[in-house]
């Protein structure tokens, strides 16, 4: 089923309905100015075309351009004059493409900070599996015996303590190792 | 890429800067109605980015009391709005007149443009 052609009236009142439809958030009266100014300027120029083809009047709309462009006009997201402008209605507007770059990156970060906190439970969890039963820190007697003076001192490093599996992840603070006990009980307790 | 959008960028700032001034001096000499002034202005390529966005800034001039409308019965068609400069219109242009051409003699010192 082939559509009939828009005839020019209907051209003309389609594209005035998406100026109001984009200009919806300007003010009532201002919007209303706007769309009486355009279809002033459709009407006179129409009345120019000798004699009005549809191609004619799309000329007329295409030269108007695009409706969002004007309502961002209207809007004042692009700033006329920084100083001699009257009474700009809008704030200048910054330009969407460095919003977006902020969008992306406080996604960025998000993300980021959601591993981190994935690290750090993971870290946790790792740690107190090493140590599980013996959260009260008191020593037991069969699993101390082994630990004194021989051994190196539990040092900061991750890499030189007595510790189970090293851990994979970078780990930016040194590994405290206060309590000898809980290094010494690297396996889980039966 | 980039380079492109902040030439284009740069057009359109410096367009919007002195846009609405080329208006005010169109009316010097006469009113003028929107078509009217919406053609002259298309003669210059460089000024203009399409004839819609004219009517906004139109607008924003009559609201700042820059220009004043009144409407006119046309024997060629629908009455049409007619555009007038006001006395603070007129000494806003002024004013502009002596900042353009110490800004554009400015620029053309710096960046080697100067009239020979």
């Amino acid at each position: 089923m082939s559509q009939p052609e828009p005839t020019p009236d209907q051209l003309v009142s389609r594209w005035l309905a998406e100026v109001e439809r984009v200009a919806a958030d300007l003010p009532a009266d201002q919007r209303a100015e706007l769309i009486a100014d355009l279809r002033e300027h459709i009407s006179i120029a129409r009345g120019d075309l000798t004699p009005e083809t549809e191609a004619g009047v799309r000329t007329i709309l295409e030269r108007l351009g695009d409706p969002a462009m004007i309502a961002a006009e209207a809007r004042g997201e692009s700033p006329p004059t920084a100083t001699a402008t009257p009474g700009t209605p809008g704030t200048p507007g910054r330009r969407s493409r460095s919003r977006t770059g902020w969008i992306v990156a406080a996604v960025i970060a998000g993300v980021v900070l959601c591993l981190a906190s994935c690290v750090v439970a993971g870290l946790s969890l790792f740690t107190m599996r090493t140590v599980s039963g013996d959260l009260t820190g008191v020593p037991t007697p069969g699993v101390i015996a082994p630990q004194p003076s021989p051994t190196p001192p539990p040092s900061p490093g991750p890499t030189s303590s007595p510790q189970p599996p090293a851990d994979p992840s970078p780990d930016p603070s040194p590994e405290p190792s206060p309590d000898p006990s809980l290094a010494a009980s690297g396996s889980p307790q039966p | 890429m980039r380079v492109m959008d902040r030439a284009l960028g740069l057009a359109t700032s410096l367009r919007r800067g002195t846009l609405e001034f080329c208006v005010l001096a169109l009316l010097e000499s006469r009113e003028r109605y929107g078509v009217e002034l919406v053609r002259e202005l298309a003669v210059a390529d460089a000024l203009t980015t399409t004839e819609g966005t004219l009517y906004p800034l139109l607008s924003r001039l009559r609201r700042g009391g820059w220009v004043t409308t009144t409407w006119r019965e046309s024997t060629a068609g629908p009455p049409r709005r007619y555009y007038t400069l006001t006395r603070d219109g007129r000494s806003a242009l002024a004013h502009f007149r002596l900042e353009w051409v110490a800004f554009r003699d400015a620029v053309d010192q710096i960046v080697g443009t100067e009239a020979r």
